[in-house]
């Protein structure tokens, strides 16, 4: 015979459930929350440590030597510029290349790196050259992921001398393609990214006499930067971030000729004139109105004869 | 009806309970939480000062190299040489902006050798030991390594360096 009772399900068992619920969902809520924001933390500390490293780069005697900077786990570095404010800042933050936790971005008004907004690899490489303006501005950084191959085409002599001096395997110097009619990968330039220089249209970075087209966008390096520092930046670095960039290295740069248009003053009253302090303010002024790197020939051509005229003094300037 | 009043007061006497029991849970875990939260809060607080301190470090090792004040005024290669002309025109009004580049709470230049005294001005320099640059209260460790310091010897024609030290230390947290 069946019971008509059944199970009595009483108050205290239903209050019980219920808040039973709630907790445990709480608990672990709260976990998941504490186990982000622990991963989020580690992740700020990873990116302030990182840029903390490179500053042992940004010193003249580590110049010209691209080295690697690498983290425990595959991950994603994020980096970010902003043009306000004085010198504007360099944001940077990273994450687990798995869980993607992003940490807090950590900025910095020194610094300028030229890469790519998104960078994904276990191990960075990062080559410093110095920015002249014709003074030294800074330093200026580019860095990309060990996992990412360039592949450099009919490259000029002197950039190839100075690329194979780096001695880098993800930096390939391919010299045997022809662009004749139609464009077939090479074999050696396969799984990377192709840096044409010369013209042509159907490489993923396009190298042309004043500018490199990468993206869809055209970013203008000048002719007169001999060092070749902004046409690596070009390269390197994602356009909308070259643009930014360069923007932060001519506020610096304005800045800096003032301060030197005021060591002109001060060493020409000690009895050691330069006359250069109205060509460094009007350099300063073109720099401090300076919008995109379109405005870079004649910066260009003011920080070539600023040059000539610094040189010519018995006491130079910089 | 005796038997319902007894039973409805066992459940009112029994909701009260469990209410009770609910409030301690709740206040128990508002408590727990806020010990986990100060001790991760000043653990954290820890660990960003102390990378502040060895951003500081960093910084006090590689600031010669720095456009602001590196020596740049003779064709003489001069790694580690900072120009003392451009440090006491940093320290003018105009020119605090520099202050922005370094994330510092202090930042000052001393003259060891040869032996001088006092702040420097623009009326009083080069004839003093020390230009400071950045000057926050701070609690914190003071790192400093030695530098050239050079700038132009009118009377010589020639640059002239004395031995300095680089005084530097990092931006302490500041609560709100």
């Amino acid at each position: 015979m069946k019971s008509k009772r059944g199970f009595e399900f009483s108050f205290g068992w239903l209050f019980a459930v219920i808040v039973g619920a709630v907790i445990i969902f709480l608990g672990i809520y709260a976990a998941t929350r504490i186990a982000n924001t622990e991963e989020a933390k580690s992740q700020s500390f990873a990116a302030k440590e990182f840029s903390i490293l490179t500053s042992s780069f940004e010193t003249s005697l580590e110049e010209d030597r691209p080295d690697t900077i690498s983290f425990p786990e595959k991950s994603i570095l994020y980096s970010d510029c902003l043009a306000t404010g004085n010198f504007g800042l360099q944001k940077l933050s990273s994450s687990n290349a798995k869980e993607k936790t992003k940490g807090i971005y950590s900025s910095f008004a020194n610094k300028y790196f030229f890469s790519d907004k998104e960078i994904t690899g276990k191990s960075f490489l990062v080559w410093s050259k110095p920015f002249r303006m014709p003074f030294k501005v800074a330093d200026i950084m580019y860095i990309w992921s060990e996992d990412d191959k360039y592949c450099f085409i009919d490259t000029p002599q002197s950039i190839e001398e100075h690329l194979s001096a780096l001695r880098k395997n993800n930096l390939i110097l391919n010299k045997t393609i022809s662009f004749a009619s139609s464009y077939d990968k090479n074999e050696k330039c396969r799984g990377s990214l192709e840096v044409c220089f010369g013209g042509s249209i159907n490489c993923d970075i396009n190298v042309m006499e004043n500018k490199v087209r990468k993206d869809g966008k055209q970013a203008y390096y000048g002719v007169n930067n001999e060092d070749y520092s902004l046409l690596y930046a070009a390269i390197f670095s994602d356009p909308d971030i070259y643009e930014c960039q360069l923007k932060r290295l001519m506020m610096r740069s304005s800045n800096l000729a003032l301060l030197y248009s005021a060591k002109s003053e001060m060493v020409g009253s000690k009895g050691c004139g330069s006359g250069l302090s109205s060509g460094l303010s009007l350099f300063a002024q073109s720099a401090a109105s300076y919008k995109n790197s379109e405005d870079l020939g004649q910066i260009l051509t003011l920080a070539g004869n600023l040059e000539v005229e610094n040189e010519a003094l018995s006491c130079p300037l910089f | 009806m005796k038997r319902f009043h007894a039973l409805s007061s066992r459940g009112q006497i029994k909701i009260q309970e469990m209410a009770f029991v609910l409030i301690a849970f709740v206040i128990f875990f508002a408590l727990a939480g806020l010990f986990y939260l100060s001790f991760k809060l000043s653990d954290t607080k820890g660990e960003v000062q102390a990378q502040r301190e060895s951003e500081a470090q960093e910084l006090v090792r590689s600031i010669s190299e720095t456009p602001e004040l590196r020596w740049s005024s003779s064709n003489r290669q001069c790694k580690g040489c900072i120009d003392l002309d451009k440090a006491i025109l940093l320290k003018d009004e105009e020119r605090r902006i520099f202050s922005d580049l370094w994330s510092m709470d202090k930042l000052y230049i001393e003259i060891i050798y040869p032996k001088k005294s006092g702040e420097c001005n623009r009326i009083i320099y080069p004839e003093c030991s020390t230009i400071t640059l950045i000057n926050k209260n701070t609690n914190f460790k003071l790192y400093s390594s030695f530098v050239s310091l050079c700038r132009w010897d009118f009377n010589l024609g020639n640059e002239v360096c004395y031995l300095g030290k680089m005084y530097a230390s990092a931006k302490e947290i500041k609560e709100k």
